[in-house]
């Protein structure tokens, strides 16, 4: 099973660009949208795709215009039809933070500090099913 | 004669009370006789003492009595068998220059005979005396002598009759004026007499005793033992009966102790002569003793007391094994009674014990204590407790003080580790240097006030005990305060302990730590409390948590801003390092670019945190 879309959120370009690279190395980097704003990131996903869509979200946590926690709440309180999964991409290595993004199961599948390995997307993107059963849950 | 004989005839004529004794009739009957019968002017009876000769009865004189120089009657008695005369006083060489031979009466003729009591004693004579010489016929002097006889007859039964008026005297003495009760009974114990003291003594006149048996009277619990001692009068001369109740004349019964003397045999009572008196005060003094012993022994659960008595000069005349065992090394010879009690007294204890039976004597029959130190044979000195009572003998007089004792030593003590115990508990009290008060649980009036709260709180000493705990609290304390106290009340906790705000004079709120414990104080339910003022340990631990505050912000920093470009750099370097195709010339200058820039915002971060830690020691170093 392969996402149709991925979302890279961070508002630092270097972020986007090595996760960009790290996509392409994947063969995915014309699935990829990229957003340093997620305000912005959050139209765009309502904008696209239907019913069958799968998507998935590389969102960071410590955001000017809107934490990444804040952005989860839109997604909640919204209706969004695709199949959505998060990942949480963030520099920080606190408890606190891991500890509250498992109030969102509905759509976090994984917490991942950065810097993001290329193995770790790797198996992020391989499958849904591996996802499920990552460390988070 | 010896003068020891004289003594003895001058003891024996003064006896009779004779000299200087008014005539008397008998007397003068037997001098007119024998004058009439020796037909001679004079008749005398002469009695001789030892400087004069004093005439109890006299016919044809008128002197009463002459100097023993001038006496015939001195020569007749010397020898006492014979009767003495002198046929012509004017021829004889012992008496022709007597001035009664050479002037009045002008004695001529003299015949005396001595008068001999029945001790054998001449104690003077009766003599006929004329003023011519002359003869006596034998008839004459035997009549003479017989009339001498006579009046040695007068002179005893005056005598006897002197002695039976001395003994009624003593008898009437004995059984009128005194508290002792004398009765005379049959065999069968039917009162005979009774003496008239009954009255005083029984309440009941010796009439209405006349007819009765002594038993009607006796107390029916006694009336056994009293009959079987009169049982053993038989074969006795005397006992005395164990005491005995007996119903006085109001219905009470009084304590009798009587000595019977068994007089059957004596013509002159033939009876049983029963001595009696009323020792019913002496009994319940007795037996109040024995009661107030019993209680101390018992209050002070003592297995052996000391008991003794002494006489008023406080000499032992009863010790028991228990005090001798423990004194009597003060008396080296092993016999205490009879010796002094006061050696076995500390001597500054000497003049308490002569206070005490002072009252002790003024009010008899009742319990006096007194604590006495009395040294022990290893040297050492005991405290005992003592009750000393006096008591009286019937007529009411102090005969004895009897004294009931006890080591008292290791209560003392004791005593005295609660008072330094007391002492060390007060000492804490009021010179702790933390706030510390007892209230009443009940009213929860201040009852005592250390220092040291006097000192935080404002209050003086005075305003405290006039205060409840209730004023030195806000008001919006007080439900707080009353839930605790209900909950000490209720739980019936011995302690408490919180932390509380109060409030002193200034209006200053405190915050105190409580630590209280509940005791008796001055009889009532108290609480002792120990208040530590925390409000500045409290402000400090706000600082602490507010400058927790702040580092956990720290740490947040350093978790999100810290470490993003750090994470970036590591990112960036793990591409750069492989020479990896779907990277370009272009991207690589781009990715090394981006390294320097993260670089770049990694060292202004930590300016910054450094300076903000500064900023926020400075903060709290100024007190914030």
């Amino acid at each position: 099973m392969i996402y149709d879309l991925i979302y890279l959120v961070d508002d630092f370009d270097v972020v986007n660009f090595l996760h960009r690279i790290l996509l392409r190395k994947l063969g995915l980097e014309e699935r990829v949208k990229v957003f340093t704003n997620p305000e912005k990131a959050l139209k765009d996903i309502r904008a696209h795709g239907g019913k069958d869509s799968r998507i998935l979200i590389l969102l960071d946590i410590n955001m000017p215009e809107m934490s990444g926690f804040e952005f989860l709440e839109h997604m909640m309180a919204g209706s969004f039809p695709q199949f959505i999964d998060v990942i949480i991409v963030t520099s920080s290595v606190s408890e606190s933070d891991m500890i509250l993004a498992k109030e969102y199961p509905r759509f976090v599948r994984d917490f991942v500090t950065k810097p993001l390995q290329i193995n770790k997307l790797r198996d992020i993107t391989k499958s849904v099913d591996r996802i499920e059963k990552s460390n988070l849950l | 004669m010896t003068d020891g004989f004289e003594k003895k005839r001058i003891q024996d004529l003064k006896s009779m009370k004779l000299l200087n004794s008014l005539p008397e009739k008998e007397y003068d009957d037997i001098t007119s006789l024998a004058a009439f019968i020796c037909n001679t002017p004079i008749s005398l009876i002469a009695l001789v003492t030892d400087t004069r000769q004093f005439f109890k009865s006299r016919q044809g004189v008128d002197v009463s009595e002459t100097p023993i120089e001038q006496s015939f009657c001195a020569y007749a008695i010397k020898v006492p068998q014979k009767p003495f005369i002198v046929e012509d006083a004017r021829k004889d060489m012992r008496f022709k220059d007597n001035p009664l031979v050479t002037g009045q009466p002008n004695i001529s003729f003299y015949a005396g005979i001595p008068l001999i009591s029945s001790e054998g004693n001449a104690l003077g004579t009766l003599c006929v005396i004329d003023n011519k010489p002359r003869k006596l016929e034998q008839k004459q002097l035997e009549a003479l002598k017989s009339l001498a006889n006579q009046v040695v007859h007068l002179f005893e039964l005056r005598k006897k009759r002197m002695e039976i008026e001395q003994s009624e005297k003593r008898f009437k003495g004995l059984v009128q004026s005194g508290s002792d009760l004398i009765a005379i009974l049959d065999f069968e114990a039917n009162y005979q007499y009774v003496s008239p003291t009954s009255v005083n003594v029984l309440g009941i006149t010796p009439e209405e005793f006349m007819g009765k048996n002594a038993f009607e009277f006796i107390h029916p619990d006694d009336k056994e033992a009293a009959y079987a001692s009169l049982l053993r009068l038989e074969n006795k001369k005397q006992l005395t009966l164990k005491p005995f109740r007996f119903k006085h004349g109001d219905g009470s019964w009084r304590w009798i102790e009587a000595i019977i003397t068994n007089l059957m045999e004596d013509s002159a009572i033939g009876g049983l002569v029963a001595n009696s008196r009323d020792i019913t005060e002496r009994i319940l003094s007795e037996e109040t003793l024995k009661k107030s012993e019993a209680y101390y022994r018992g209050l002070y659960n003592s297995q052996t007391n000391y008991v003794l008595r002494t006489d008023m000069e406080g000499n032992y005349t009863y010790a028991n094994k228990k005090f001798i065992e423990e004194f009597g090394w003060l008396y080296p010879d092993g016999k205490i009674l009879g010796k002094n009690s006061m050696p076995s007294i500390m001597d500054y204890h000497h003049q308490r014990v002569e206070e005490k039976v002072g009252q002790c004597i003024a009010e008899h029959g009742k319990v006096f204590k007194v604590e006495l130190d009395k040294p022990t044979s290893d040297g050492k000195i005991i405290t005992t407790l003592w009750d000393f009572v006096c008591i009286v003998d019937p007529e009411g007089i102090p005969s004895e003080i009897q004294c009931i004792g006890l080591d008292i030593t290791a209560r003392i003590k004791a005593e005295k580790a609660v008072k330094e115990s007391e002492q060390r508990y007060s000492d804490l009290f009021h010179l702790s240097p933390q706030p510390m008060w007892v209230y009443d649980i009940d009213t929860l009036k201040f009852m005592d006030v250390n220092e040291a709260a006097i000192k935080h709180y404002r209050y003086s000493y005075e305003e405290f005990l006039n205060m409840t705990i209730r004023e030195i609290r806000p008001k919006s304390e007080i439900p707080k305060l009353e839930a605790a106290i209900l909950q000490l009340k209720q739980k019936e906790k011995s302690y408490s302990s919180g932390e509380y705000l109060h409030k002193k004079k200034n209006g200053q709120e405190i915050i105190v730590e409580i630590r209280g414990n509940i005791l008796f104080y001055k009889g009532k339910k108290a609480e002792v409390v120990l208040a530590t003022d925390i409000t500045e340990r409290y402000n400090h631990i706000k600082a602490i948590e507010a400058q927790n505050e702040k580092l956990r912000k720290i740490a947040w920093t350093q978790s999100h801003v810290v470490r993003a470009p750090l994470a970036r750099m590591m990112g960036l370097i793990d591409l750069l390092k492989e020479d990896s195709p779907s990277v370009d010339q272009k991207e690589r200058e781009q990715l090394l670019e981006h390294v320097f820039q993260s670089a770049t915002e990694f060292d202004e971060i930590v300016r910054n945190i450094v300076n903000t830690t500064q900023q926020n020691s400075e903060n709290y170093t100024l007190g914030n």
